[in-house]
């Protein structure tokens, strides 16, 4: 697909997902064949629309379970969206074939969660990271060594390394490999899926800086996928909270961290432990595990652990709300 | 910091402990030559990056080292007794019942063919005496098995008694396995990294609870975590671990506020503030060094921003007023 040259450009958003829906079947075997009812479907991403401009990072926070990976998934289309759309540079590629979709996955890249499960360890460096270049361009392992050689030495490994297996590296190190693979082919986009959370504080200090260095070089855009808002607080400009499949609340980074509105924002940004504030502040703390994605409670959400829940909560489900500029919020207390 | 004055009577003191372990690679010495102490009541929050060996540093006090691995030398003395090289029969009294110890990942810490309930009866049974044989002895059990179900806060104790690990969230198996080590009332309580595989709502759930007991039970308690957030805020004194060494100790507001050692000052400056969105992260460069044969000289050499001709002689551990402690030749000076 040759995506055309368009004057407007910079005004096309790089990526567009507008109503993104996945929803799980998860009746399994016999009872999918017989079972009539529809009851048993997790809506993993429910109607997220959002836009990414070309260059800025946006960041992706939400507790395990909330559809964060799944919608990371989608974008790239790795999973089949159920409904819903999403744009590359103004073009539907919600529906391209085979062929089409590897040529948009050249310049739509994935950086792993687990760098310890996502090399595989029978390959060499070199295999791992020159295959994107195999699979694209056609070359041969001893064509693509100076490239690989190249971006090896741009993510900080050496090119002794090259025919070291996986096994040989530690867990920083790995994520470098996982890193070197996902830009040898010189993506625009790349969806970091939790990039960090796998390695130890002072690495993952090593990554994030690597990850915004490399940003400015390669003039990326980045989706970055994390449970820890610190993380994504650092690294991106706009940021969504996502709770059981919906985005609660988006906009600048700003806007989220300093001055959060939906009740849940608040109450994540509080639970994150401050070095700085030792003291425990008295605050609204979340009761009770999130409900079970199966049976999401009816009207908003959140109403089951919310502090400020109120009549309406349980029956109608909030729109989203435009507070101001870029900053949205889904909850009855600002409509 | 109150709890000072017990200095002469610590529940648990550590003295020059090593424990290796034989690899076909070499001697890794895992914990070499660890000082610490808890007193009573009071909390020890112990930080490291994983491989720092704070983990094996409290199995050997657990007895839990498996063979080939060894406790070298040094003395555990807990509650006025020398535990090292106890009989195995001794230390089971003691294991569960005076000492116990939640397990880093609770899915796989439970058994997952016995239901929490039955889990947590046979660790009463165990160890009250009055239990032995008098009829009606698994219903006592249960009795208060349900109850301190109850007073970790699990909802419908009586019910959920019945079902098995599986059937419950991360959060509430976490809760299991510290009512499992609450449930003889220890003396002391080491949580090996109770809340690295929980979301922050539900951390800062399981952090406050360990804390409540402590405080209603009068409990001393040790937490491991690699997050010096979680520690910062939840312990009195805080334990920085590096390379199987001590490095720094002393109560938790003044290490923070005024590290003394490079590797802690580097930690603190490797992770987002989300008090202050613009201010860089500083990542320490390199890697930890390599446990087998470690160095003679200071362990965290390669990596100091500080490298002076005496750090390559063995460093001892400088004693200040305070009651802080540090292993570097700078004494905080520089930092």
């Amino acid at each position: 697909m040759t995506f055309k040259e368009d004057k407007k450009m910079p005004i096309i958003p790089i990526i567009e997902v507008k109503n993104l829906l996945k929803k799980f079947d998860i009746r399994q075997g016999i009872s999918k064949i017989i079972s009539k009812s529809n009851g048993n479907n997790v809506f993993a991403v429910n109607g997220v629309t959002f836009k990414i401009q070309k260059g800025k990072t946006i960041g992706l926070i939400g507790e395990s379970g909330c559809g964060k990976t799944t919608l990371g998934r989608c974008i790239l289309r790795l999973q089949e969206p159920t409904s819903g759309k999403i744009y590359f540079k103004g073009n539907d590629i919600t529906k391209l074939n085979e062929d089409k979709l590897k040529r948009f996955r050249r310049s739509n890249q994935i950086i792993f969660q687990d760098p310890y499960a996502s090399l595989n360890p029978r390959q060499t460096v070199k295999q791992i990271v020159s295959l994107p270049l195999k699979i694209h361009e056609g070359l041969s392992i001893k064509q693509s060594h100076s490239r690989v050689e190249n971006i090896l030495h741009r993510v900080g490994l050496q090119s002794t390394q090259m025919q070291s297996y996986p096994h040989q590296f530690s867990g920083g190190q790995r994520q470098r490999i996982g890193i070197a693979r996902s830009l040898i082919l010189n993506p625009e986009f790349v969806v970091c899926d939790e990039p960090v959370s796998a390695l130890d504080v002072s690495i993952q200090a090593q990554i994030l800086e690597l990850l915004i260095e490399l940003k400015e070089d390669f003039s990326l855009t980045y989706f970055f996928i994390s449970h820890d808002i610190s993380v994504v607080g650092y690294i991106a400009d706009y940021i969504m909270v996502m709770y059981l499949g919906e985005i609660v609340e988006s906009g600048t980074k700003n806007n989220i961290i300093n001055n959060p509105k939906h009740p849940y924002t608040k109450a994540l940004i509080a639970a994150v432990p401050r070095v700085d504030g030792i003291s425990k502040k008295k605050r609204n703390k979340l009761k009770f595990d999130p409900p079970s994605p199966l049976y999401p409670p009816p009207g908003c959400k959140f109403q089951t652990r919310c502090s400020e829940v109120m009549k309406t909560c349980k029956t109608v489900v909030p729109e989203n709300f435009k507070l101001e500029g870029d900053h949205y919020v889904a909850c009855h207390l600002y409509s | 910091m109150e709890k000072f004055q017990h200095n002469q009577n610590p529940i648990l003191s550590i003295k020059n402990l090593r424990t290796q372990f034989p690899t076909r690679q070499g001697l890794v010495c895992a914990v070499d030559g660890v000082n610490l102490e808890v007193n009573r009541g009071e909390s020890l929050g112990v930080v490291g990056e994983s491989g720092s060996g704070k983990s094996v540093t409290f199995l050997s006090v657990m007895g839990l080292i498996r063979q080939p691995g060894k406790i070298v030398s040094g003395s555990i003395i807990f509650d006025g007794q020398e535990i090292i090289g106890l009989p195995d029969a001794d230390y089971r009294q003691l294991r569960g019942k005076s000492i116990a110890m939640t397990m880093q990942d609770a899915l796989t810490a439970l058994n997952p063919a016995l239901t929490v309930g039955s889990q947590i009866v046979e660790t009463i049974l165990n160890h009250d005496k009055s239990f032995f044989q008098s009829p009606g002895s698994y219903r006592r059990a249960k009795e208060q098995a349900i109850e301190i179900m109850r007073l970790v806060s699990i909802p419908d104790a009586h019910i959920r008694f019945q079902e098995y690990p599986h059937q419950f969230s991360g959060g509430m198996r976490q809760r299991i396995m510290i009512a499992t080590a609450l449930a003889c009332r220890p003396k002391l309580l080491i949580a090996d990294e109770p809340t690295t595989a929980l979301d922050v709502t539900i951390q800062e759930q399981i952090l406050d609870l360990i804390d409540g007991m402590k405080k209603s039970l009068g409990m001393s308690v040790v937490i491991i975590s690699h997050d010096i957030g979680v520690v910062a805020q939840n312990c009195e004194k805080i334990a920085i671990m590096y390379a199987g060494q001590v490095i720094e100790i002393g109560p938790s507001k003044s290490v923070i506020h005024k590290p003394k050692h490079p590797y802690t000052s580097g930690l603190l400056r490797s992770i987002p503030n989300l008090s202050k969105l613009d201010q860089r992260i500083t990542p320490i460069k390199g890697n930890m060094p390599n446990p087998i044969n470690p160095p003679g000289h200071c362990r965290f050499l390669e990596r100091c921003s500080l490298p002076i001709e005496s750090c390559k002689s063995p460093i001892k551990m400088y004693h200040f007023g305070n009651s802080r402690s540090v292993r570097c030749v700078h004494n905080g000076i520089g930092l």
